[in-house]
């Protein structure tokens, strides 16, 4: 494992406790990953539909910057990970596109280095069987729906995250540390974080849906790995819950959060207590906590 | 010493508006052996043709050229002609001074000057050329028919009231097929087991109709008129001779799987069979469920058998068979649900296929008839048909159109109406395709009389909500999204070529396209027939139909199969390979290039029998005379008929005048 992590914009402003978790997963399973010195921002979720010279461009410096420490690149937002993905491919197919992003840049760039969300690395690399092994504090059959969002899973093509229909990575990891995974249909519905600032009762009535999916499917909270479904599920709920009259009470928690607490990680340094909607009485009710 | 007869033809203005034809006959007339020459405005006419005969008559040509079209427009035309006039018709040759010459220059004396280049290279080859003989191949006046649907039905009850004996294969173990399965058909709703079984039990008592069922063709070998099929008879446990049908076995039988026929919706016995009307209504065991044969217990069949007709010990046995044609009517198989997650298949028991609702809206379904669905039982008060599932979807699936998908669930809405008066019927479409005798009027009354609310647009996901499923799809004319609450999903997924189509096709030598449907000799003028002589091809083996076009195209196949068996012998054109025996050293290069299989080794003896050595050996009723062989022999011992080197070489030299 040569992964250096690219944490991504969110991570480092709207999200830092999905940043934190993930550190302290890091650190936990002595994986030796850095973040990357200079990684740079994708974009999101402008610049693709703006420029695509720029778009490509971006992503490609954080390619770069992977390659002048000698690392594959280890993502967590599933935005960035499109990007970086794709500038990965554009640059190997070395069209009209790539000439362009060379000449921005200003260098040529090799796209050589392996690109994986750390969901992945953790599923398939490191396997469920240790992360099961190090499990001190079992997640006690707590019931989890799983919320993987529209874009990791999307396109199939490019991702080759998981079954862009039902994927599971997320309910095995939380299953190895002993979490009862909900089968639901909303996994991958969108949560509508394109349209959050300009029409926000769009979001509003996606967003619900899935709340009210989870909840109706008997989960008792939902994982995720995009910090912008993160927001609308959490920040937003409370706006909601007024506006539908329903009240969900579902703690959204980054799987890395659930991860680190079956591992007996302290609360703090996951940084639970930054979540809007409380997590810790459901916690404690499970004698999670 | 050759006498040979050239007529140049002006073939209207066609030929001499670009080629002096009176020089390029008169200039012929002086090429060595050439005794007779004459230009006429039409050779092909009957006049022309009469001035061909007396003149092989009259100066007692031994060899004749015809200057006109191609050959393959006229050739057998005055080949014919010389026959009648007494000679052997492989001594005339065409020069093709049309389509190689007046149709691509318009230099008249350029023109004229090829005319004569090329009639002199085909005077040189008709001085080396031999009589030759057509073959005659005898004629195995038997058929056989792979695949015992309606297709097959249909082609066999055909071919045996031309009084010619059929064997009729099915790999399951009664003939029917898809359509035993159907509840009513469109467009006129009659019961489907109404119409087909009694063309079912018509192929029963036909004598000169053989049913093989439960078996697989193992192995084809011969060619057109004479062709020895190898079937595999798979072990049945039940000996169908003794056996009455009489149906204690399986009432007794303790053991109840999921039915096949019933599309995994009923159940059945291990011995079974797969549904009342079955024929031969002899049932079969299951040895993956038998209890007698899995885990040694049981044995109440063989115990309740009054015939004494269950054997445990059954196995495979091969059966060989010759005939000489072959049908393969194998029809299809329909996607399974479980191949689009997109729409819930196999995670909603309510998500079904079309042939599924089929049987749960039949009245010999496994709840008679009475509509339940699958999760619960409940009368679904609100179904979603979504149609072109998996076809039309070059991105996922299949870029065909499966056909017949627009008319049946037309009709199925209508199967429904009738069954849930005030019932909500939504169908989901990309285009209503209905090109056939009354299917438009159909679907019309679906739409407007019997109350289905058609939706243009594709869904995007099945997922429940509750108790409910939820359709969520785009409404493409009122350019909103739509989503509808049901209690069932009906899809209509792909039809696609059966299992084992591919392994089939390899062993009879004929060939298939890129979705395993086997391919038809020629898409418009030989629909039926495959690219292998006497083998002819009927209903969805070719790719999707209904059943009035496979009963059709099976009609039409038993039609060619009769006329070809019509004749004690074939004749097939003399042109064929030969082996020089003396100079051949059997190095097989000509076996392995032979795409026909026409070339073996053959023993050269002494007279005490002894073999001596071998040498390649062509069955003339195999080869086409394609001519592949001919290079592959490094010492010039395979030759081509009608094509050997010498006439060849001649004509190449003609034209460089050596």
């Amino acid at each position: 494992m040569n992964y250096g992590y690219y944490p991504g914009c969110s991570a480092k402003s709207t999200s830092p406790e999905f940043d934190a978790s993930t550190l302290a997963l890091i650190d936990f399973l002595d994986l030796g990953i850095k973040e990357l010195k200079d990684w740079v921002c994708c974009g999101a979720s402008s610049m693709h539909a703006v420029d695509k010279i720029i778009h490509t461009s971006l992503s490609a410096m954080t390619l770069d910057a992977a390659n002048s420490e000698k690392k594959d690149i280890m993502v967590q937002c599933p935005a960035c990970l499109a990007h970086v993905l794709e500038a990965k491919e554009v640059l190997n197919e070395n069209g009209e596109l790539a000439a362009d992003v060379k000449e921005a840049v200003g260098k040529e760039i090799e796209a050589k280095m392996k690109i994986s969300h750390f969901s992945s690395i953790l599923h398939d690399e490191y396997g469920l069987d240790r992360i099961k092994e190090k499990v001190t504090k079992s997640l006690n059959a707590l019931k989890v729906a799983s919320y993987y969002g529209c874009l990791i899973v999307r396109p199939q093509e490019l991702m080759k995250y998981d079954d862009p229909e039902n994927p599971m990575k997320m309910d095995d990891l939380v299953e190895a540390c002993g979490a009862s995974p909900v089968e639901w249909p909303f996994k991958t519905k969108c949560c509508g974080a394109g349209t959050a600032i300009s029409d926000t009762p769009i979001t509003l009535d996606l967003t619900y849906e899935i709340l009210r999916m989870a909840k109706q499917n008997g989960a008792e909270c939902i994982t995720v790995l995009c910090p912008l479904c993160h927001n609308n599920l959490d920040l937003r709920q409370k706006k909601i819950e007024e506006r539908y009259g329903e009240k969900f009470d579902l703690p959204i928690i980054y799987y890395t959060q659930l991860i680190g607490l079956a591992f007996g990680l302290d609360p703090k340094v996951l940084q639970l207590d930054r979540l809007f909607v409380d997590p810790f009485p459901l916690l404690k009710s499970k004698g999670i906590l | 010493m050759a006498r040979i007869g050239v007529f140049v033809c002006w073939c209207g203005s066609n030929i001499a508006e670009t080629v002096n034809v009176s020089k390029a006959s008169e200039i012929s007339g002086n090429i060595p052996g050439v005794v007779y020459s004459v230009d006429y405005k039409y050779m092909c006419s009957d006049p022309g043709q009469t001035l061909l005969k007396n003149a092989i008559k009259e100066h007692n040509l031994t060899g004749a050229v015809v200057a006109s079209c191609s050959p393959r427009m006229h050739e057998k035309t005055f080949r014919k002609a010389a026959k009648d006039a007494g000679m052997n018709p492989y001594m005339l040759e065409m020069a093709n001074i049309r389509e190689q010459c007046s149709w691509v220059h318009d230099n008249k004396d350029e023109g004229t000057d090829k005319t004569i280049d090329l009639i002199r290279m085909m005077v040189e080859k008709v001085k080396r050329n031999h009589p030759l003989e057509d073959i005659k191949i005898p004629v195995t006046k038997k058929a056989l028919v792979i695949g015992g649907g309606v297709a097959g039905i249909q082609a066999a009850l055909d071919i045996a009231a031309g009084g010619v004996p059929v064997v009729l294969v099915e790999r399951e173990s009664s003939i029917g097929g898809k359509m035993a399965a159907l509840d009513e058909t469109f467009p006129t709703l009659d019961c489907s087991q109404c119409i087909l079984t009694p063309k079912m039990v018509e192929v029963s008592q036909d004598p000169l109709i053989e049913i093989m069922s439960f078996s697989e063709i193992e192995k084809v070998e011969g060619y057109v008129g004479n062709f020895k099929a190898t079937i595999r008879k798979k072990a049945r446990y039940v000996d169908t001779d003794l056996c009455t049908g009489c149906g204690t076995c399986w009432l007794k039988c303790p053991v109840k799987v999921t039915s096949e026929f019933e599309q995994g919706l009923g159940k059945r016995k291990a011995i079974y069979i797969p549904f009342p009307q079955a024929i031969p209504s002899r049932p079969r065991i299951d040895p993956e469920n038998c209890l007698k044969l899995t885990k040694d217990r049981c044995g109440i069949c063989q115990k309740v058998c009054p015939t004494k007709a269950i054997n445990y010990d059954d196995v495979d046995r091969l059966v060989e068979v010759e005939v000489g044609a072959i049908v393969v009517t194998t029809g299809y198989k329909i996607m399974p649900v479980s191949e689009f997650p997109e729409y819930g298949g196999g995670r909603y028991k309510d998500v079904v296929t079309a042939l599924q609702f089929e049987r749960m809206v039949c009245a010999s379904g496994p709840t008679l008839g009475e509509l339940q669905r699958p999760s619960d039982g409940k009368l679904p008060e609100t179904v979603v048909f979504v149609k072109c599932v998996g076809s039309r979807d070059p991105e996922h699936h299949h870029s065909y159109c499966s056909k017949i998908c627009c008319m049946y669930v037309a009709k199925q809405t209508m199967l429904y109406r009738h069954k849930v008066h005030n019932g909500n019927c939504y169908v989901f479409y990309i285009d209503v395709r209905s090109n056939g005798k009354n299917y438009e009027e159909f679907v019309r009354r679906a739409q407007e009389k019997e109350g289905a609310q058609y939706i243009r647009g594709r869904v995007s996901q099945v997922y429940k909500d509750g108790e409910d499923l939820v359709v969520e799809g785009a409404d493409t004319l009122t350019n909103s999204q739509v989503k509808i609450k049901c209690d069932l999903v009906v899809l209509a997924t792909a039809m696609e070529a059966p299992d084992g189509i591919k392994e089939l096709a390899q062993k009879l030598g004929i060939s298939y396209d890129q979705n395993g449907f086997l391919t038809e000799a020629h898409p418009k003028l030989k629909p039926i027939e495959s690219s292998t002589a006497g083998v002819f091809l009927a209903g969805c083996a070719l790719s999707p139909r209904d059943i009035p076009d496979s009963v059709s195209e099976a009609s039409g196949a038993a039609a060619k199969v009769l006329g070809l068996l019509s004749k004690d012998e074939m004749h097939k054109d003399g042109v064929v390979a030969f082996v020089n025996e003396a100079t051949c050293v059997a190095c097989q290069n000509c076996i392995r290039v032979c795409p026909f299989v026409a070339i073996q080794l053959k023993d050269i003896c002494n007279r005490k029998g002894e073999v001596l050595r071998q040498v390649a050996d062509v069955n003339p009723g195999l080869c086409v005379g394609c001519g592949t062989c001919t290079p592959s022999c490094p010492s010039r011992s395979i030759e081509l008929k009608g094509f050997t080197d010498a006439e060849l070489f001649a004509e190449i030299n003609a034209l460089a005048e050596l």
